[in-house]
């Protein structure tokens, strides 16, 4: 996958057919894990903080569901397109915005079920088949995010 | 009462003037990113740059200060704003909070 170029206010992605079916996969199963708590502070324990923490678990969740909608819409044939030798994805800069939201998610999300290792390393598959589906996603997902901010031209 | 664009002290000679936004006459919090082995550097730069505008020098120092120190101060911000940026932050899934200034 690269960057072809950025005109008219939108991005446009080439992909290697696998890639792009490896994205649909991503996005058509999103999400892949469960909420995870979010914390506002570290340190204040007052009521305010309090409120403030459920104020943002409701807003991530709603956030969320929105990312959830928008996963099926940023696959469809408006944005992701078969060309005769490969796919194009094309977005504008808000729904980049919410592909790297999405595909982070994944990525944290898939880092939080194997309990926030400390170092990246794929397990063995055959000994750890969970951790290493888990692993995988989390590298994929690390793969798109770095070719969609990536300039155009890189791969 | 002065108004919110103006000092809070009066000027004199040899004495530094203070100003404090009026946003910031409450309580002050500092937004902080905590480093986690996850979330990739370029990504992180990216987030900074998208959610408090700034350029690509200025983000990637606080992402390297977050990388080598385990944690940065983004902004020092009255609640609302403060509350803000940690909402957006962790849209991003950044490890973020806001930790009262003392």
């Amino acid at each position: 996958m690269k960057q072809l170029r950025f005109r008219e206010n939108l991005f446009r992605f080439r992909l290697e057919r696998v890639e792009a079916l490896q994205l649909k996969q991503l996005l058509a199963n999103f999400p892949f894990t469960p909420p995870v708590p979010a914390r506002i502070s570290k340190t204040d324990s007052r009521d305010e903080a309090w409120e403030r923490e459920q104020l943002l678990q409701e807003s991530l969740a709603e956030h969320r569901a929105e990312l959830r909608r928008q996963a099926r819409a940023l696959t469809g044939p408006g944005h992701l397109m078969e060309l005769k030798t490969c796919w194009r994805l094309t977005l504008l800069p808000e729904e980049r915005e919410l592909l790297l939201q999405i595909l982070n998610d994944i990525r944290v999300g898939c880092w939080q079920a194997l309990e926030r290792p400390a170092e990246l390393r794929v397990p063995n598959p055959t000994k750890y088949p969970r951790q290493y589906a888990l692993m995988a996603l989390l590298h994929l997902a690390g793969g798109f995010e770095h070719h969609l901010i990536a300039p155009p031209g890189q791969e | 009462m002065p108004k919110p664009s103006e000092p809070l002290t009066v000027p004199s000679p040899g004495i530094i003037e203070v100003t404090r936004p009026h946003d910031h006459l409450g309580p002050v919090f500092h937004v902080i990113c905590w480093n986690d082995p996850v979330n990739l550097m370029v990504y992180v730069t990216h987030v900074f740059r998208k959610v408090f505008g700034w350029d690509e020098a200025r983000a990637k120092k606080h992402m390297m200060e977050v990388h080598e120190r385990g944690r940065s101060v983004l902004v020092q911000e009255g609640p609302e704003k403060a509350e803000f940026y940690v909402h957006q932050l962790q849209q991003y899934r950044l490890q973020a909070t806001m930790e009262p200034a003392e």
